[in-house]
């Protein structure tokens, strides 16, 4: 069990870093643009849809990432007062609240692909890509984060069931 | 249902969820999900378009631009000549150190849009030096703490072009709108010190006399960020670049000038990108989960009902707007000035319309009010930043050190309803054409 938290926590590491190279990646491109466009008047036309794409997969392939980090905001202050074990106990139906949600959505990124790909869903852009791999992303981060909360969740048991206190979890 | 009872279960269940510490943005879509489910019956299935839609934008696309422009500039470590050189300019004045972070603070502002990584920057770059200097610690950690909030408002900034995609506004007409206001307020900041030593001469020693050469010497020291800030933004401005283009050329730039000072190394270009990616991506579940809650509203009927209501109410324009401020100053100690925007808007956007204010001088309005959230408890962002930074200062500290700075800010808020051209004079000089 804890192997499989291991290497689920790994993959969010890898969506991290691949999110994390997208952004260089997505800076030459416009600057690219940008000299194609001023210095040799010959646009690419390709920059803003794909940078655009490339905005969607660093997005999404780095929530997992970014939850493992601590980065999605939250309001603490009233667990922060309660004691140890009710506030265990409340992060624990949190995060399972949260994992039916990211359930729910997994679900639904799973539904918008297939009928990307049924239907050979294109852009109305004169590119005409086909949106099942911008698109794509978006359901691999939500599985992702629906996977490492799996892995929280099971933690915060954990945790409960050995006196602990869940709120210093990922401190 | 009645309209009353399932307002009721969103918005009781949206602040029960928060209260117990969900994530923002889970609670947001926990909620939006069970009113699609419940009063819209609809599937989620809109929800992982919207999640698409929301982020395939290149107006966006400036976001984690500017955020990797600015993490390279505090992971290198290339601000610390800047603070010295403000320093040296501003060496005459009363509580010179802390006026010099401001200006620091308000040009970094300019390359940065993340006013948590300019509070990190300074706090440890310059705290340290004050210490040194025996400056009294809570007028250091206000100053620091408070001219942080600069960047939000001095373009290019993260809530500007959250805004500005959001409700379909120019974000280069609302960083221009931002200028004049972030420039008031580094100024009235600065008043802000000086009253302060002079009034008390114990919170900062005796300033030293630094010479017309040092002075001259230090403003070729800044030439270096005040080109790179004049070309971002002069190529906003003058409409030869979008802001995602000029985000691209800056970032490119402050990688070469980092290479220049030889500070650059893989692990802060990484550093960068990895703040990069983690700002992202909570803006992306939080505008997602946020559409998506509005979305919900919109369809039950609440907003319009809000917005008829508020509109209805016996009191003028400027009482209503006074009330939506109130609003924003009592939700901006427990939310994120992002989280508050795009969770407000869908109610405050029909009145502020309907109230006949311009959209741009409320997205700049809304971005000084915030600014006071982002250093108030129990809830401000900077106060934390600065804490993890400087942890040996309790967070009570740290706000009675910027307790001061509120009132110059809320006065800009008046000057601005008093004022408005004050915003939207140079979008209209700029974008006349």
């Amino acid at each position: 069990m804890r192997r499989i938290g291991y290497i689920i926590e790994r993959i969010a590491d890898i969506g991290g870093y691949v999110s994390g190279w997208l952004v260089p990646l997505m800076m030459i491109l416009v600057a690219v643009e940008v000299f194609m466009r001023y210095i040799l008047l010959q646009p690419l036309m390709v920059a803003d849809e794909f940078s655009a794409y490339m905005l969607v997969a660093l997005s999404y392939l780095g929530l997992a990432y970014t939850w493992k980090q601590g980065g999605h905001v939250r309001i603490n202050l009233l667990v922060s007062r309660l004691p140890a074990r009710t506030a265990s106990w409340i992060r624990l139906i949190g995060l399972i609240g949260t994992f039916i949600f990211l359930l729910g959505l997994s679900q639904a990124g799973y539904k918008m692909i297939i009928y990307a790909l049924k239907i050979n869903l294109r852009s109305p852009t004169w590119l005409i890509v086909p949106l099942f791999w911008p698109q794509l992303p978006v359901f691999i981060g939500f599985i992702l984060l629906t996977l490492l909360l799996l892995v929280e969740i099971a933690r915060a048991i954990a945790k409960i069931q050995a006196g602990e206190n869940v709120e210093e979890m990922n401190k | 249902m009645s309209l009353e009872v399932m307002s009721l279960i969103l918005l009781g269940g949206l602040v029960f969820l928060l209260a117990f510490g969900i994530e923002i943005a889970s609670a947001m879509g926990i909620m939006a999900g069970l009113g699609l489910l419940l009063f819209v019956h609809q599937p989620l299935d809109y929800f992982a378009r919207c999640a698409f839609e929301m982020m395939n934008s290149f107006t966006f696309t400036a976001i984690p631009l500017f955020v990797f422009m600015g993490a390279i500039y505090a992971n290198t470590g290339t601000m610390g000549p800047l603070f010295r050189g403000a320093e040296k300019i501003f060496g005459n004045l009363p509580g010179s150190l802390a006026s010099s972070v401001i200006v620091a603070n308000a040009i970094f502002g300019a390359i940065s849009g993340s006013s948590l990584a300019a509070t990190a920057t300074f706090g440890k770059i310059c705290f340290p030096e004050m210490e040194k200097a025996g400056y009294n610690p809570r007028l250091s950690l206000g100053a620091i703490a408070i001219s942080g909030t600069l960047s939000v408002l001095i373009p290019p900034s993260l809530i500007m072009i959250v805004y500005g995609g959001w409700e379909d506004v120019s974000v280069a007409r609302l960083f221009a709108g931002g200028i004049i206001p972030g420039l008031i307020l580094t100024i009235l900041f600065m008043i802000t010190v000086t009253i302060l030593v002079i009034r008390n001469p114990s919170l900062a020693p005796t300033t030293s006399k630094t010479t017309l050469r040092e002075k001259l010497k230090a403003i070729l020291d800044l030439l270096p960020f005040l080109g790179i800030i004049a070309l971002v933004l002069g190529t906003i401005f003058g409409g030869i670049m979008t802001p995602t283009e000029a985000a691209s050329l800056g970032a490119l730039l402050s990688i070469v000038f980092a290479l220049i000072y030889r500070q650059m190394s893989i692990q802060a270009l990484k550093d960068s990108m990895w703040t990069a990616v983690t700002i992202t991506s909570m803006i992306a579940f939080v505008l997602f989960t946020a559409r998506m809650l509005g979305q919900v509203f919109q369809y039950i009927g609440l907003t319009e009902a809000f917005s008829q209501f508020m509109i209805g109410l016996p009191v003028g324009k400027y009482a209503l707007f006074a009330i939506i401020c109130l609003m924003y100053l009592v939700l901006g100690c427990f939310f994120d000035a992002l989280s508050m925007l795009v969770l407000t808007l869908p109610f405050v956007a029909p009145i502020i319309k309907n109230l006949g204010f311009d959209f741009i001088w409320f997205g700049v309005t809304y971005v000084v009010l915030a600014e006071i959230g982002l250093v108030t408890p129990p809830f401000g962002l900077n106060l934390f930043v600065l804490k993890g930074v400087l942890p040996q200062y309790e967070i009570t500290t740290i706000f009675r050190g910027t307790l001061p700075f509120l009132i110059p800010t809320a006065i800009l808020v008046v000057l601005l309803v008093i004022f408005p051209d004050l915003v939207l004079w140079l979008p209209r000089v700029l974008y006349a054409r």
